[in-house]
């Protein structure tokens, strides 16, 4: 008995150092394998650069060297730390890109930082937290000068790494380059995650000058250059056209009763710009990023933050380690990082701005005319508009399924603008929302099929040609990036993140609590066959959402696809339809506004940093005048004569979201947090809205900014035809210009 | 007078400043504030808590005192005229500003050592809770000090608790009201008279033990007990007073009790319907409105009979946003209704400033205390206009309406708000509205209808015209299954006899028990998503359809199976079929019954709330009768074996759930266990 035992006990000690020997021998070939595919196969390559191949190190012969010329600028080298120097030639005023003494007492990496034109966060094996620069790390830097600056051939021999930054003084701007063509990375063990591109270009030591950073937070915020005095712990470091859901937050946000995500989320950047101005010194920059801007963020620190400067930077990401989890419920997870670079051109564009111009408002008319000179908008001929967006059907739970809520109908609508005609109101532009069959929530749109419950497909045609034959416009409302896994088969086609899991978008809401985000080919084939229907119904404007204002890197079938993957996609996809409709685009990124016949959602405010000081119009004076702002929805502002008033100021167009029954309706409903947009409650709203909004609109029709001043309580705002506007945000009546504004109140002044 | 004419400088000087700042002050641009702000769409019992419109916005903040900042301050009062008094613990001293944070004075250096509560009167006398002195301080005007209190020598107080003051508050009479560190018994309460005089405690929570606990406790032995984690009441956290001199208190981890609000004899006179797990500070407002605040910078505003207006704010979270907080320890608001909030790990104070959505909601709240429902109208309307589910608004146009004896609109508000007691009683009004208008037309067709009744009688007894209808009756009536269904109604009322005939006469078939099944579970839906709405128990328009047949069908075939299985080992005779049947039958009474009481629920009111009680606990009493009475005759066993039977198929019940569980679980684990293998296999390979 006891030797059966015992051969039993054998026999289980045996066949299971089996299985270990067999794990063992699966997981050595697994990771042999992984490590064939790192060297594409090749065992034998061989790890860094030969001396031959190095260029020669020809650097330290630039000090302050003056290397370019312009009209109003000269442009001074430093070879070893690749820095540079501005010189306004008329005011002598500069501005540099390293700090040459540091009297803050930097530690040594941060003193690389600050003395570095070029500062690159490595990937050593899975640590991020790497840092490269050109004074701690041993570089070879091969300068050649050009006809109007310098290229330089950086190499960082024991990293492995190789590139080539071109810098150029053309005009008042300076024109920074580093081709994706010429970064190498030779060594295994590193790769480049990020390059900073002159970290330092402009900074400030604590409060030794006036001035501010502007970041585009928003409409446009300003940190200003004064000492903060350590108060700070954190400064703005945000993805330039939002946060990458491919890589999943690792923090867990703190819920209110584990359900409510109390936190509104912050603003994204829509335009990749970013500034610094010494006002006392009048001369400034504004950054533009104009190639790979997709996967760059903008960096802006003030002093306090770990070192005592105030520095504004792009830094261009090309990699990132993530969280690699190897069970469903993430009780694994191994470290991984991306295995392709993201490929893209670096380019910033840094424009000089001098003299008066040296302000936030001379930023985003630099800002303006960059965009018109290089055709990435065009001036647009508008007139005034209210734009009043409608939903049309939504869904909450009903027995063992779900059933329709109908908020407008066709007959509705058609009501309202008759209504609105009556009262003397004419300039409407608006949306359908949830005009499909299934309603709001019921996304993708695959084909033109209207609700029964608003009436059905032909009522719907019919009303928009009506519409349009007032000369008016109606567009029907399309998100085609989400779609919803409870009413759709979402086995394929949807969007996974990059450690290969479905990304998941949570609604907080309980009809549907996730929505997930279609690849951007799906996109494509459902665009493609509405075109169809359209063309057919004769329907040639749409709004479309979803992919106007998100990018991503995700996997699909086993491959990885970057932010410029999407970004390619997307402007593709908008180009072709383009062409053919006319578009609304939802709150679009700067790379989508030339498809778009008006701007969506401009956001008034900001993210309300703790660190900003004071928030700017940026993007209002930019684009006021070439193509007509709308705002968010006024019925969910708590304040609205002020808001109101920063719509004049603005020369923003006010939106609406209107139903025909009560939102009480929605309470049940995924829409739960539209908690007001009854028509009868808000028709004297829009009757009011409208005739002061388009008097003041109408002054200044077609005109640019040119000005925006506070003064105490009193914005005045100035237009190149002249006109001004004053608008009057405090409690007391004030006196500007010889006009008297009431309290919250405004007036239209020459 | 010296005094008194300082003070009136003091004012005249924080006016001053006050329309200069706002003057000065540049217009900041809030289109959207960083946090959400919520309300509930119901004050009755049930609601959901939904998004509304920003209640506050931040509205700057005050991180230094003049040129002197403040470090881990734990305590902060303002005062009517308009000064700030900081605990300004980690400096051990006093620091008083004006609102806008400029620097008025400091005292106390010299005798602090951890100021962590502090409370002003209103002659300005300040009271400072110290704990590592173990004594409250009281400085004048000037900052000395005037008195001081040590540890209580009185017996009641407990000669082992110590004395560690860490928040006070003080009433008209001078009586202190001090939270003690570590002591459990409740609020101290201090006299002043003859140098302090201990006059009890105060305000004791309720403890409360669980069920688990109890039974935990009863197999435990003495030793264990001791072991034990005493079940001590919390202490509250915090307080405030307001000037009727009653005593708001917070508390951690209390449920649903957080907030409360304290007589004089220190009950609990307000049901606050919201709570937070980790309140900080509490503080009274100034419509008799109250405002909590949690630790983690959730700010949560209640009216004076606890219904939640709004939450808003939140967790920082290295979002570095404005408005969002670390580690909250104090609530004040000032004359202007603005809110300061006290971080002790930012440092700062942050202000908020109410709306014009929230000022409208001041104005109604103000009028609706003083009784002025129908003035406080128009600014209800302004707000449900902004937001029409607004539960509170909703409640208080209810209430508007009812007493403007406008009872079909007060009924419809009060259903928007949940708030059965208005639609009671304007239901009642409005039912003998109709009562009135409609009885004699009723009488009238009371007596066509039995008019009818009584010619169509005389007519079948003459001419027989109903007899093809009798005979088509007939025909049914021996028709097998209906007559199996017949007898479920006979089995009700003749439970022994019944059962006979389900076991030896085949009174019953599969068939049937599942229609009565059918049926049970279609009225209780009805019945559950249907009833009246001062009788609905679910939220309106929400449904949940397939648990609800679910848990019925699973329920009825475990407590069958069990049965049947328990019974088959105790000498029971009856089949499963025929316990399967029998069972269906019990059900009968609900069939009868649930269908009146429907009715029922949709006419009566809370004052005859009680004919629908009755009617079912009658119905659940006559349903347990009759699953004694079968399973004793169905088995034919004794009463004693019956009660056997019944605990044991309970008993076995809970274990079968309990073993679906642990196979859940292990499946779980090994489930969890392949995938992880497999998921680390594709990954390793690189696919």
């Amino acid at each position: 008995m006891a030797s059966r035992k015992g051969a039993f006990i054998k026999k289980a000690i045996i066949s299971s150092l089996f299985i270990a020997f067999f794990a063992a021998v699966l997981i050595w070939i697994s990771v042999m394998s992984r490590s064939f595919s790192n060297q594409g196969g090749d065992l034998t390559k061989k790890q860094g650069f030969d001396s031959s191949e190095l260029p020669v190190h020809n650097a330290d012969s630039y000090v302050n060297k003056l290397i370019a010329e312009s009209e109003n600028y000269r442009m001074y080298l430093t070879g070893s730390n690749l820095s540079i120097t501005v010189e306004n030639k008329h005011t002598g005023a500069v501005i540099r890109s390293a700090i040459e003494q540091d009297s803050s007492g930097a530690n040594k990496q941060w003193l690389g930082f600050i003395s570095s034109g070029l500062v690159l966060n490595v990937i050593d094996g899975y640590n991020e937290a790497v840092q490269a620069d050109l004074i701690n790390n041993k570089n070879i830097i091969n300068i050649e000068e050009t006809d109007n600056g310098f290229s330089a051939d950086v190499v960082f021999p024991d990293l492995g790494f190789a590139f080539q930054v071109s810098v150029r003084l053309e005009n008042d701007d300076i024109v920074v380059e580093i081709p994706d063509a010429s970064i190498k990375e030779t060594i295994d063990k590193f790769r480049i995650g990020a390059i900073n591109v002159f970290p330092m270009l402009g900074s400030t030591y604590l409060g030794e000058k006036k001035g501010y950073m502007f970041i585009p937070d928003g409409n446009g915020a300003l940190i200003r250059l004064n000492d903060k005095e350590g108060r700070l712990s954190g400064g703005y470091s945000q993805l330039i056209y939002g946060d990458d859901i491919g890589f999943k937050d690792q923090s867990t946000p703190s819920l209110l009763k584990n359900a409510f995500q109390t936190v509104n989320d912050a603003e994204k950047i829509l335009a990749p710009v970013f500034g610094m101005v010494h006002t006392d010194d009048k001369i400034g920059f504004l950054g533009i990023i104009e190639s790979g801007a997709q996967r760059a963020s903008i960096e802006a620190y003030p002093n306090g933050v770990k070192i005592a400067y105030n520095r504004i930077f792009p830094k261009f990401l090309f990699r990132k380690v993530f969280k690699q989890p190897t069970s469903n419920r993430n009780t694994g997870v191994v470290d991984d990082y991306e295995e392709q670079r993201t490929h893209y051109d670096i380019k910033v564009r840094y424009r000089l701005v001098s003299g008066d111009n040296a302000d936030y408002v001379g930023l985003a008319v630099a800002f303006r005319n960059y965009l018109l000179d290089n055709h990435i908008v065009e001036k647009l001929d508008y007139e005034y508009n209210t734009r009043i967006d409608f939903i049309g059907v939504e869904r909450e739970e009903w027995l063992l399924s779900t059933k329709n809520v109908t908020m407008t109908t066709v007959e509705n609508i058609r009501e309202i603008y008759n209504d609105l005609d009556e009262a003397g109101i004419t300039d409407i532009l608006s949306i359908y929302k949830g005009w499909q069959k299934g309603g709001v929530n019921r996304v993708p749109i695959t084909r033109y099929k209207a609700d029964k419950n608003i009436g059905g497909t032909d009522e719907l045609t019919s009303l928009i040609k009506a519409i349009n034959e007032k000369g008016r416009k109606m567009y029907l409302y399309h998100d085609v990036l989400r779609i919803n896994p409870d009413e759709f088969n979402t086995t394929f086609n949807v969007v996974k993140r990059i450690d290969k899991r479905l990304y998941q978008e949570p609604t907080y809401m309980d009809v549907y609590e996730n929505m997930l985000y279609l690849i951007p080919k799906r996109t494509e084939y459902y665009l493609n066959r509405l075109k169809k229907d359209y063309r057919k119904a004769g329907i040639y404007d749409l709004a479309l959402a979803g992919i106007t204002n998100s990018l991503f890197t995700y996997s699909y079938g086993g491959k990885e696809y970057s932010r410029t993957d999407t970004y390619n996609a997307y402007n593709s996809i908008l180009a072709n339809i383009g062409d053919e409709f006319s578009l609304l685009l939802e709150q679009p990124y700067m790379y989508l506004w030339k498809y778009t016949d008006a701007f969506l959602d401009m956001p008034v405010g900001t993210s309300q940093y703790n660190f900003t000081d004071e928030d700017v119009p940026f993007l209002a004076i930019a684009l006021k005048g070439i193509m007509p702002l709308y705002s968010e929805y006024m019925n969910f502002e708590a304040n609205k004569q002020e808001f109101f008033l920063q719509l004049i100021e603005m020369g923003i167009y006010p939106s609406f979201l209107i139903t025909w029954e009560d939102s009480s309706n929605l309470i049940y409903t995924n829409s739960a947090d539209i908690y007001s947009s009854k028509y009868s409650t808000y028709r004297d709203d829009i009757i009011e809205y409208t005739k002061a909004l388009k008097e003041v609109n109408d002054a200044v029709k077609g005109a640019f900014i040119i000005d925006h001043e506070r003064l105490g309580g009193v914005t005045v705002v100035t237009y190149d035809n002249g006109t001004k506007i004053y608008v009057n945000y405090s409690k007391t009546e004030q006196v500007v210009d010889g006009y008297t504004i009431e309290p919250l109140g405004y007036k239209v002044g020459e | 007078m010296n005094s008194g004419k300082r003070i009136r400088l003091f004012a005249l000087i924080s006016l001053m400043s006050m329309v200069i700042s706002q003057i000065l002050a540049p217009a900041n641009a809030h289109a959207e504030v960083p946090y959400k702000t919520y309300t509930h769409d119901a004050a009755g019992g049930s609601y959901n808590i939904i998004e509304t419109q920003a209640a506050y916005i931040p509205g700057g903040n005050i991180t230094k005192v003049g040129e002197t900042s403040f470090i881990g301050a734990r305590d902060m009062k303002i005062t009517k005229d308009g000064y700030i008094y900081i605990a300004d613990t980690g400096n051990r001293r006093i620091l008083v500003s004006d609102l806008q944070g400029n620097y008025i004075r400091e005292f106390g250096q010299d005798v602090l050592v951890t100021p962590c509560g502090v409370f002003v009167t209103e002659d300005r006398t300040v009271y400072v809770a110290d704990r590592d002195a173990k004594k409250v301080f009281v400085f004048d005007g000037e900052g000395n000090v005037i008195n001081e209190y040590g540890k209580p020598d009185h017996p009641l107080y407990g000669n082992e608790a110590d004395f560690l003051p860490l928040k006070i508050a003080v009433n008209h009479a001078g009586i202190m009201f001090v939270i003690c560190e570590s002591n459990t018994n409740g609020i101290v309460q201090i006299s002043p008279v003859e140098g302090g005089t201990f006059l009890g405690y105060f305000g004791t929570n309720p403890t409360s033990i669980s069920l688990i606990n109890i039974i935990i406790r009863m197999f435990m032995t003495d030793a264990q007990r001791a072991k034990m984690i005493k079940n001590k009441p919390p202490t509250p956290d915090n307080l405030a007073i307001d000037d009727k001199g009653l005593i708001y208190t917070v508390t951690r981890g209390q449920g649903y009790q957080t907030l409360r609000r304290l007589n004089i004899a220190g009950q609990n006179i307000m049901d606050a319907d919201q709570f937070d797990d980790t309140p900080a500070a509490v503080c009274p407002g100034n419509y008799d409105n109250v405002y909590m605040v949690s630790n983690q910078g959730y700010v949560y505003e209640f009216n004076n009979e606890g219904n939640m207006l709004f939450i808003f704010g939140g967790r920082d979270d290295g979002r570095q946003r404005i408005g969002l907080s670390k580690r909250v320890e104090a609530i004040a608001v000032d004359y202007n209704d603005k809110l300061y909030i006290l971080d002790s790990d930012l440092n700062q104070i942050q202000i908020f400033e109410p709306t014009e959505f929230t000022n409208l909601l001041h104005k109604a709240l103000y009028l609706y205390s003083k009784g002025r429902y129908t003035e406080s109208k128009e600014p209800l309307e302004q707000i449900l206009k902004m937001n029409s589910m607004f539960g509170y608004a909703n409640k208080a146009m209810g209430l508007a309406y009812l007493q403007e004896e406008n009872y079909a609109m007060a009924m419809h508000y009060a259903r928007l708000a949940a708030d059965r007691n208005t639609y009671s009683e304007a239901f009642w009004e409005e039912r003998n509205v109709w009562i009135r208008e409609n009885i004699i037309a009723a009488a009238i067709i009371l007596i066509a209808i039995y008019a009818v009744y009584k010619t169509l009688q005389i007519l079948q007894r003459k001419k027989g015209i109903f007899n093809g209808a009798a005979r088509i009756l007939t025909a049914v009536r021996s028709n097998t299954l209906v007559s199996q269904l017949k007898y479920a109604f006979y089995y009700m009322k003749h439970p022994i006899d019944g059962c006979y005939g389900v076991r030896w006469e085949g009174k019953a078939s599969y068939l049937c028990a599942n229609i009565i099944i059918m049926v049970y579970i279609l009225f209780s839906i009805i019945n559950k998503y249907f009833a009246g709405f001062l009788f609905k128990t679910v939220r309106e328009g929400r449904y949940n359809i397939p648990s609800d047949i679910g848990s019925v069908i699973i329920v009825f075939f475990v407590l069958t199976a069990c049965n049947y299985l328990v019974c088959t080992i105790n000498d029971g005779e009856g089949s499963f079929k025929q316990i399967y049947c029998a069972f269906a039958y019990c059900l009968t009474p609900y069939i009868v019954l649930q269908p009146v009481i429907f009715i029922l629920s949709r006419v009566v009111t809370n004052n005859e709330r009680f004919l629908v009680t009755f009617t079912k606990d009658f119905m659940l009493a006559w349903i347990v009768v009759l699953i004694f009475v079968t399973i004793k005759e169905l088995n034919n066993i004794t009463v004693k074996a019956t009660f056997k039977v019944i605990f044991l198929t309970l008993f076995a019940a809970l274990i079968f759930i309990l073993l679906v569980f642990i196979l859940y679980i292990l499946w779980q684990q090994v489930y969890e266990f392949v995938t992880g293998i497999g998921g680390e296999v594709v990954y390793r390979l690189g696919f």
